[in-house]
């Protein structure tokens, strides 16, 4: 025999193919992921610096903490290193996939043959009955059975004195695992395209405020660096989010105004979004958020194209961008609009947006009121009985308003936007805060990732192969029906013998049901020498 | 006398009824009669009932199912690995079982006993989606299976050192086959690893309209990943080199320590994004 060639081009083929070197990936790639999951990632120096000292003591953590950066743990998903073993990973189940996928596909195809009844004896399942018909009876009863669990009987051999009946269900089955690793690696191709044609921003919008751009993470910008980064945003904005209105305005090229962008972390979204308001509601006497609200408006060429509430989960979508309610907060400074709703007792309503200190009247009274406090969290403190502030977030929003009445003098109350019942004036008419607009911004989460149907399409792909792979099994059958006398009684030997990719145990529950259902339809039958 | 709220009395009955099957099932191992497997099938069942009922009673109180919190998260988990034990043994009446699974449960039930006990209406507003239902339980489920099989990787140890010294009598009696111990192992693994990757998928999905990014490597994802990378060697291992047997039992045990580190040692010492409450 000729002596097969190995070049190197084998060597490493087989060096992929390996099963071993996929055991070492999954091992290498389990144990390395642990890294990530106690140093913080992406995270200020101070942090890890903190949770190495406690390891390392307070002298060496900041050296144990530089070789940590060196060797790529302070982002480890991505370091070079993690990224090649995603590769191997990768390039493993590729080749392995495309080595044994032939032989797999011979099996599914090899044509079943008729077998020697002392091989059928020996396989995997087997089961023996006896029953008192005739051949043609019991071969009829066997094949109407096997049908109606799907096994196709293609073809039968006659042997001496014997008939042998032979089939197959699931060959394709066998396919199964591949689909898996298909959708494995349509999953990559989704995230090798998000990484590349995506991106993953974040926009915090105050009530009001318009932007035509994301912030995407950059490296630490310096002040002067800051203060240019400003200024630029601030013509982006006068150019109405144009990028080459921006570009000439800014007096750059577009090339140099990309670079610059790519720097300070700024992603023009191509339209412009504005926050209309944002609001918060909090289960009932709890300051535990059920939901955050945002009304966000798309603004394309002075026209308004799109106009939704987002909450969490629920997020928009325009031209492949996508917005999510992420978080909220306070923006420094503002001063905002008070939005009351004002009712008297004859059931007139008004809203008014006033400033702080404004005045306004209570239709159809001559009672006047003045806004002259705010509070973002108000509560009375449980010691002293005061009235307090305890927290600087609008969790519990109050308005303080000084009244002055011809019949009821001059006197100062808070109304509480979460209670309502506080707005109630002792002649009957009612201020409901609304609102206090403009102080608060909403926290998005701003991406396009052009991979994640992949991701789905591979998610689909992935749960039938799953399927397919666990819970289905390709299944051979031989029967051999082989007739009986003894003295006057005629009778019929049945031996079945099978075996299944998997399972084997229903595999033999089924060939006992396929069997009973036959030896029913036959009259005055009884199973013999079970085994 | 302190009025005790009627979950709690579900609660602490269905943890009494499990443990007292814990001790007749140990016990049993060792001088049980034929019927000792019965026994501890009935407390059970009937603990079993009680413990449903505790966790309806929350569903109803909570307005969501009560997994919210590691009491109940523990809880419920003991709750779906009794699920698999009952179905099991209903299908494959595997005696003495329960000595194995039943020491597991009441382990989670003790530790789910500890933690803080209040039920929240309030839910963060990230869990108000259906995926919140579709990814748990499947997780839950997945992680079940994987409890059984580590339970049976334990008998099978057991049984496989009766068979090496050749003791062929008291216990190995009682236990099932070698072959039929090392078959339902392989077939819970291949229950619970599918249900893991269709937890982690929904996972992916929900992430993805919750956070606009379907993978963030929070200390969760990655160690439900790790879980995922083990059990799938376990199945190319098994497939491919043909570990069995022992080997296949001892890896089914290893990784089922990976699960509960997933499910408590994230929650306790790594933080995350999945550290809701």
């Amino acid at each position: 025999m000729e002596k097969e060639k190995t070049t190197i081009f084998d060597k490493i083929w087989d060096f992929f193919a390996s099963v071993r070197l996929t055991i070492v990936v999954f091992i290498a790639l389990a144990s390395t992921s642990i890294i990530g999951t106690i140093v913080e990632q992406r995270a200020e120096p101070a942090t890890n610096i903190k949770l190495l000292a406690k390891f390392f003591g307070d002298s060496t953590a900041p050296t144990v903490y530089n070789i940590f950066v060196k060797l790529g743990f302070m982002d480890m998903y991505h370091s070079w290193w993690f990224v090649s073993l995603l590769i191997l990973f990768s390039v493993n189940l590729i080749i392995c996939s495309i080595e044994r996928l032939p032989k797999t596909w011979r099996l599914v195809k090899m044509p079943l043959r008729p077998l020697n009844e002392n091989v059928i004896k020996t396989l995997p399942v087997k089961k023996e009955m006896s029953i008192k018909t005739s051949l043609n009876t019991a071969k009829d009863e066997v094949l109407k059975s096997l049908s109606s669990y799907r096994y196709h009987v293609l073809a039968e051999s006659a042997e001496e004195n014997a008939v042998q009946l032979y089939s197959q269900k699931g060959g394709y089955t066998r396919l199964g695992l591949y689909v898996v690793h298909l959708s494995i690696i349509l999953i990559f191709i989704g995230a090798i395209i998000g990484a590349r044609f995506g991106f993953n921003g974040y926009l915090n919008l105050p009530e009001g405020m318009s932007a035509s751009y994301a912030f995407l993470r950059t490296e630490p910008l310096s002040q002067a660096e800051q203060a240019e980064r400003e200024q630029m945003l601030d013509i982006m904005e006068s150019s109405q989010g144009d990028v080459s209105l921006t570009a000439k305005n800014l007096g750059i090229t577009q090339d140099i105004l990309d670079a610059k962008f790519k720097k300070y972390g700024i992603k023009p979204l191509g339209f412009t979004i504005i926050c209309n308001w944002f609001n918060t509601e909090y289960y009932s006497q709890t300051d535990m958020p059920q939901e955050f609200q945002s009304e966000l408006v798309i603004i394309e060429n002075d026209r308004e194209v799109l106009k939704k509430v987002i909450e969490v989960n629920h997020p928009l979508t325009y031209k492949g961008i996508t917005f999510y309610q992420s978080s909220y907060g306070m923006v420094p400074n503002a001063v905002g609009t008070f939005v009351l709703k004002v009712r008297s007792t004859t059931g007139a309503e008004e809203t008014l947006n006033l400033k702080f200190g404004q005045s306004f009247m209570i239709p159809g009274t001559n009672t006047r009121g003045t806004i002259v406090d705010f509070s973002p969290a108000l509560a009375r403190d449980p010691n002293t009985g005061k009235l307090i502030t305890y927290s600087e977030n609008m969790v519990n929003p109050a308005v303080g308003i000084e009244f002055d009445s011809p019949n009821a003098g001059r006197f100062t109350g808070w109304i509480l936007k979460r209670y309502p019942e506080t707005g109630v004036l002792p002649d009957g008419s009612q201020i409901k805060f609304l609102d206090y607009w403009g102080v608060e911004y909403t926290g998005l989460q701003v991406s396009r990732d052009p991979g994640v149907w992949f991701i789905y399409v591979a998610s689909v792909i992935m749960a039938i192969g799953l399927y397919v792979a666990f819970f289905m099994s390709h299944k051979k059958l031989w029967i051999i029906l082989r007739p009986e006398t003894s003295g006057e009684k005629v009778s019929v030997r049945i031996t079945v013998g099978g075996s299944a990719s998997k399972n084997r145990l229903a595999f033999e529950r089924e060939i006992e049901r396929i069997l009973s259902k036959a030896s029913r339809t036959i009259e005055g039958l009884r199973p013999v020498g079970r085994e | 006398m302190l009025p005790i709220k009627t979950e709690t009395l579900f609660f602490e009955l269905a943890l009494t009824l499990y443990f007292i099957a814990t001790i007749i099932g140990v016990i049993g191992l060792f001088k049980g009669k034929k019927d000792t497997f019965k026994s501890i099938l009935v407390l059970a069942i009937i603990g079993f009932i009680l413990h449903t009922a505790n966790i309806a009673v929350r569903y109803i109180e909570g307005g969501h199912i009560p997994i919210t919190n590691l009491h109940e998260g523990a809880s419920f988990f003991s709750w779906c690995i009794v699920v698999l034990f009952l179905l099991l043994e209903y299908r494959y009446k595997i005696r003495l079982l329960g000595s194995f699974i039943m020491p597991i449960v009441l382990v989670l039930m003790l530790s789910s006993s500890m933690f803080p006990r209040g039920i929240s209406p309030s839910l963060n507003p990230v869990l108000k989606s259906y995926w919140f239902g579709i990814h748990t339980i499947l997780a839950f489920l997945g992680d079940a299976a994987f409890a059984m099989a580590a339970g049976i990787g334990v008998m099978y140890l057991i049984q496989e050192r009766y068979v090496k010294s050749k003791r062929l009598s008291g216990l190995f009696q009682k236990l099932p086959s070698l072959q039929s111990l090392d078959e339902i192992n392989y077939r819970l693994i291949s229950l619970g690893f599918p249900l893991l990757t269709l937890a982690i998928i929904t996972g992916v999905i929900w992430a993805n309209t919750a956070w606009g990014t379907y993978w963030r490597w929070d200390p969760k994802e990655v160690w439900s990943l790790i879980t995922w990378l083990i059990y799938a060697l376990v199945l190319h291992l098994r497939l491919t080199v043909g570990w069995r047997g022992k080997k296949a039992a001892g890896l089914s045990i290893i990784g089922f320590i990976l699960v509960i580190f997933t499910f408590f040692g994230v929650n306790l010492l790594l933080k995350g994004l999945h550290a809701f409450v």
